[in-house]
């Protein structure tokens, strides 16, 4: 069956859609195009950024830092 | 007129950034001349895609910095609001973008990770670790 699948996603690339196997109706797993993946990078990287954002605000402990300052923090030279 | 702008970085961003300097301190160096470029306004980020699931980030925006292709790291700022005179960008994470790692990564720090995929995060964060140290490793060898 596999081999049938990998031939309809080369064929068809993104447009193959997810193929979702699971049991009882359930579904458990899912073939995904590579083609679509690459399609749904920029948004899972957002999920992602955004997940951190929600995090970062949550532990912010109000203390800003110039570029300056953080360049003298961290003992780097802004002008290099 | 155009407003002035001011970059700031929060503690966790700072934090981030040095972090980045122990694995490469150059990228670290580029990582701060590209927000002394948003600052200057010769560069701009790319605004998130708004989705329901996310929220309203209208006001964060992405910059991609580093290797090959520019793109293997990122910085995320928000603009915040209500500066007139002064417009502040708060920089609130800069990380690489290292594909699968950062995602399980931020999905374990979530509490989100599935637990059939423990073992392969433990194998990614190990290897992960084990990079980095070589790199230090690497370095200090170099100073010599």
């Amino acid at each position: 069956m596999l081999p049938s699948i990998t031939e309809a996603l080369g064929e068809e690339g993104a447009a193959a859609g997810l193929v979702v196997f699971g049991a009882y109706r359930k579904p458990e797993a899912a073939v995904v195009p590579y083609e679509l993946i690459e399609l749904l990078d920029p948004i899972i990287e957002d999920l992602v950024i955004a997940a951190r954002v929600e995090k970062r605000r949550a532990d912010d402990d109000g203390r800003r830092y110039t570029l300056d300052e953080a360049a003298a923090e961290l003992g780097l030279d802004l002008n290099d | 007129m155009t407003v002035q702008r001011r970059v700031e970085l929060t503690s966790a961003a700072l934090a981030d950034l040095g972090r980045l300097k122990e694995d490469d301190p150059e990228l670290a160096a580029q990582a701060l001349r590209l927000l002394r470029r948003l600052e200057r306004r010769e560069v701009d980020g790319i605004p998130l895609a708004e989705m329901a699931v996310t929220g309203n980030l209208s006001d964060c925006r992405k910059l991609y910095f580093g290797g090959a292709n520019g793109r293997s790291h990122r910085v995320v700022y928000r603009q915040l609001p209500d500066h007139e005179t002064v417009e502040v960008l708060e920089v609130v994470v800069v990380e690489s973008r290292s594909e699968m790692y950062v995602y399980l990564l931020a999905s374990q720090r979530m509490g989100r990770l599935p637990t059939e995929s423990g073992a392969r995060f433990t194998r990614l964060h190990q290897a992960t670790i084990s990079r980095r140290g070589a790199a230090r490793k690497q370095g200090r060898q170099t100073d010599r």
